[in-house]
């Protein structure tokens, strides 16, 4: 496999959300400001407000994976994310937290010797660690509209709510060097 | 000696449905407000008055003062009309003076008859209360002397009951004399006036009386006598110019007053011009900082995921930095792999492993199919076959460095750009923050030029006078003025030239011989002739003194009341001019100040008959009688309101002031802010008085509309 | 204005002193209850008394003249 076929499977992959959080989705992707009045711009398209929801769960450090029993919705396939550059960033947040993927740890190094079924396999547990950090962003998105709307009468509602965050993406990220286990 | 209200109450009066105890408006010494809008009681609560005192109502709808027994029916609550078989319109009024009570009561009593409604005539009652003793005033001649003597007594009555509209009838300086009588009344220059009229008469008599005997003594004197035919002719010409003279002065002086009045409508629309194009500019400001506004407002989100500075990932450098790493690294093992030739053994997709082998040939059973493979079965031979195979080498190799780099390059720039985030946050902050301030100042900006249109005549497209009508009769009043100036002008000219010759006539007269017995005669002439003089120059001396004093007052109040506003209102200048004094406006170096606004002529007249009322020529104290007042302030901005409350307590001990201006239907409390601020006031004590608000219980059509009132203050 | 003021108000007259030949800084001392010495007094009396009491012109005048031997 080459490069070029690593990335169209994963782009051609559509993240999941809680079907519980479709109401929440389509109030903050079509009306920015979840009080109705449609002041402030909007995310525009769900997968942004996805995107921002993976990056709560990533600065929270937390991760809250869809269960089998949950209903799922899914939305535009990351290929068509936009702006490109973010899309990519996100990919490379997952991609610096390989070594923690549920019950595996993979290493680049084993990718590149796989076969095509379990890149594949790989490429599924890169894109439910998305979904489990966006469900996390979510959760906590749930209850600050239910809690404190009031926070949503303001232009800077967005912004706020990353700026009040922790940055526990730190503990998950790993800058050494160690030797790999197989 | 002087009189409280202490209560004013209504029964189905107008909009006031329902008993005395149900419309009642206790009132103290001090300023008692009552606030209502149009339509809520207010000319009404002033009509109670004008029923009483004048048996007058005053018809807004005509803008006439109207016969009330003419007008029962219209006086009578809508309400009452309508759902009461027999009732009552009343209007009473309780008030004390000297430790006396009095309950004063005007009524008609209404009953329906046969479908049809019948009423009596008004009816008058008083009851006086004194040492707690009860005793009703039956007798007409005590009730007028109640009403006229001892409430508010006649002759300060005009001063003392102010309705807006009547205020210029009150000061009418157009009047001929109006000012000037009251002035008069004022010195208590009455008596003497009367004392010049004889005096001059005398005077007359005198004269008369010497030209008899001078020529009944005079003999063959045709001469003189002819002399004296011509002396009177001419004295007589001159004595008719100079009655044209005052007539002509007195038409110059109300065509002056009428074209102060035009004034302030002409000259004031260019200014309401300028000023309406300043407050349309300023709301095109305002617009468009409304406008910056927003669009700064509404980027704030989308700034999240901007492609260059994305807010999203404020702080998240590290992954970058680590992503780089861990790509370094991966390219180091990717190189050393190639160069070991260490190859990583796989096995083909769906083989068992070693391990799975080792046991199935232990427990003898192929784990595949699951089927036994006893020992050195062929099962179990071929299993072991594969177990001792030699290790494939795969030749798969992925080939993933560069899909790790490209995503490394598309988000290379945000290592610069994520560490600015904060600082842009900041800046887009202070930018909406400068946004808001510069609105605000336009805000106020937008209050003090509506300030300035109000005080140039304002809000008013001044319904009341057409352009047309203004230039037209301005014009006429211009062409008056000029034409009259022209006409005292030559008839002066011709008095000069009579008097010259009546003094060469009057030299001729005086070098015939004299006849001694008539010298007393002429002695006395000219001795009633100076003492007229005398008695003239007194009264003119004392009433110019008078004048003086007025002015002075009058000048004070007029300060006060237009104290704060940014259009000086200059100061008001008392010119006498014969028998007339007219009240101009003058700025500071005595130039007039013409196109004022109607609010400073309306506080020009305000500002005289307060110095009026307070005036201390003649011995008398501060107004000791209440004075009412309807809606004085319906050309007034909030500054002049205020100044009105700070000052009317000096003049008046008590005034019951009734105002819509502190009215806003739409406030819980149905006060405007300013409104709020008087209550305020008047809470804290600076103020002292009460404070009532009139509101419409049911908004059903005119005929069920009810006021009823709520006391914020007693 | 009671007569009494009137009175003293027009003793106040720089005319009326220079008539009755008193010096301007001087006061004309009169008292309105009293008789006078001064013709102009007197008459000016007549007339403020005259005013309060309603009498006619005619019965002013006729008082004023005999002042005079008229």
């Amino acid at each position: 496999m080459n490069h070029q076929e690593l990335r169209e499977a994963i782009f051609a992959r559509k993240p999941r959300y809680n079907e519980k959080f479709k109401p929440l989705m389509e109030r903050i992707s079509t009306k920015g400001d979840v009080t109705g009045k449609g002041d402030f711009s909007t995310f525009g398209a769900f997968y942004q407000t996805f995107m921002y929801a993976y990056i709560i769960g990533l600065r929270l450090g937390k991760k809250t994976p869809l269960s089998g029993d949950d209903k799922k919705c899914d939305f535009a396939d990351i290929s068509h994310w936009k702006p490109t550059p973010i899309r990519d960033f996100i990919l490379i947040t997952l991609l610096n937290r390989t070594k923690l993927f549920d019950s595996f740890s993979w290493k680049w190094i084993s990718l590149e010797n796989s076969s095509e079924e379990s890149v594949a396999n790989f490429v599924t547990l890169l894109i439910r660690e998305m979904e489990a950090y966006a469900n996390t962003g979510l959760i906590f998105l749930q209850e600050k509209w239910g809690n404190e709307k009031i926070l949503f009468s303001s232009p800077f509602v967005f912004v706020d709510i990353l700026q009040d965050l922790p940055y526990k993406n730190e503990q998950s990220l790993e800058i050494q060097s160690e030797n790999a286990v197989e | 000696m002087a009189t409280i209200i202490n209560s004013v109450s209504f029964e189905n009066f107008y909009n006031y449905y329902g008993s005395y105890d149900h419309n009642e408006y206790k009132f103290k010494l001090g300023v008692n407000i009552v606030n209502a809008d149009n339509n809520m009681g207010k000319s009404k609560f002033y009509n109670g008055f004008m029923w009483l005192f004048r048996d007058q109502v005053y018809d807004s709808d005509i803008k006439a003062f109207t016969d009330a027994n003419e007008s029962l029916v219209r006086m009578a609550s809508g309400k009452a009309k309508a759902e009461n078989d027999k009732f009552k319109v009343g209007f009473r009024v309780i008030f004390s003076n000297d430790n006396v009570l009095y309950s004063v009561e005007k009524y008609a009593l209404f009953k329906h008859v046969d479908g049809e409604l019948s009423h009596s005539e008004s009816q008058l009652s008083i009851m006086e209360t004194k040492n707690n003793a009860d005793n009703p005033i039956l007798d007409r001649n005590d009730q007028q002397d109640i009403l006229n003597r001892v409430f508010i007594p006649l002759a300060l009555r005009n001063y003392a009951l102010l309705q807006g509209e009547s205020m210029d009838r009150l000061v009418d300086l157009s009047q001929k004399k109006a000012l000037s009588d009251t002035i008069d009344t004022l010195a208590g220059i009455s008596v003497l006036k009367g004392i010049c009229e004889i005096s001059k008469k005398l005077a007359k008599r005198a004269e008369d009386l010497y030209q008899i005997k001078d020529s009944e003594n005079s003999e063959n004197d045709t001469a003189k006598q002819r002399d004296k035919d011509k002396r009177n002719r001419t004295q007589q010409l001159i004595e008719n110019a100079k009655t044209e003279i005052e007539a002509a002065n007195d038409e110059i002086s109300a065509a002056k007053i009428q074209k102060e009045q035009l004034d302030a409508y002409i000259s004031n629309s260019s200014k309401r011009i300028e000023i309406r194009s300043q407050l349309d500019q300023n709301s095109i400001s305002i617009n468009n900082e409304k406008e910056k506004i927003r669009k700064i407002e509404q980027s704030i989100t989308g700034m999240i995921f901007d492609e260059e500075n994305p807010l999203l990932l404020m702080g998240l450098t590290d992954e970058l930095d680590a992503f780089d790493e861990r790509r370094e690294k991966h390219i180091g093992e990717l190189a050393q792999m190639n160069n070991d030739n260490t190859l990583v053994i796989m096995l083909p997709e769906g083989s068992p492993d070693t391990s799975s082998l080792e046991r199935m040939l232990k427990n003898e059973v192929c784990e595949v199919c699951g089927q036994p493979a006893e020992m050195h079965s062929e099962a179990w031979n071929h299993i072991k076959m594969i177990l001792d195979r030699p290790k494939k080498i795969s030749t798969t190799r992925n080939d993933f460095g560069h899909f790790y780099g490209a995503l490394q390059k598309t988000a290379s720039s945000y290592s610069r750009n994520i560490p600015k985030i904060e600082g842009k946050i900041e800046s887009v902050k202070e930018q909406l923050d400068r946004a808001k301030e510069n609105l605000n100042e336009l805000e106020a900006r937008h209050d003090d030029i509506l300030t300035q249109l109000n005080n140039a005549g304002g809000n008013a497209d001044n319904s009341e006078f057409n352009d047309k009508a203004i230039i037209s009769d301005y014009d006429t009043v211009n062409t008056t003025i000029s034409t009259k100036e022209r006409e005292i002008s030559s008839k002066q000219s011709m008095i000069v030239t009579w008097t010259d010759s009546l003094s060469a006539i009057m030299r001729r007269l005086a070098s015939y011989k004299k006849n001694t017995a008539i010298q007393k005669y002429e002695d006395f002439a000219i001795m009633m002739k100076a003492i007229d003089d005398v008695i003239r120059q007194t009264k003119d001396d004392i009433f110019n003194c008078t004048i003086e004093s007025l002015a002075k007052e009058a000048n004070e109040k007029y300060k006060a009341l237009t104290k704060g506003n940014q259009v000086s209102g200059g100061q008001l200048r008392f010119v006498r001019d014969h028998d007339i004094v007219n009240v101009s406006i003058r700025d500071v170096q005595n130039g007039e100040i013409t196109g004022l606004g109607t609010g400073f002529q309306r506080m020009k007249q305000l500002a005289i008959v307060m110095a009026i009322i307070s005036s201390k020529i003649g011995n008398e104290k501060k107004f000791d009688y209440p004075f009412i007042s309807d809606a004085p302030f319906s050309e007034f901005g909030p500054n002049f309101i205020t100044n009105f409350f700070d000052v009317a307590p000096s003049v008046f001990s008590q005034s019951i002031i009734l105002i819509k201006e502190l009215y806003d239907p739409n406030a819980d409390d149905y006060l405007t802010s300013h409104g709020r601020k008087i209550l305020q006031e008047m809470k804290n004590g600076d103020i002292p008085g009460t404070f009532y608000v009139n509101v419409i219980d049911e908004k059903a059509d005119t005929t069920g509309l009810i006021t009823s009132h709520k006391c914020y203050k007693y | 204005m009671d007569g009494k003021e009137i009175f003293k108000e027009i003793l106040k007259s720089p005319k009326l002193k220079e008539l009755v030949g008193v010096p301007e800084t001087e006061e004309i001392k009169e008292d309105y209850d009293s008789q006078s010495q001064r013709r102009e007094i007197t008459v000016i009396r007549s007339i403020i008394e005259g005013q309060l009491r309603h009498t006619s012109d005619d019965g002013i005048f006729r008082n004023i003249k005999t002042l005079f031997d008229l």
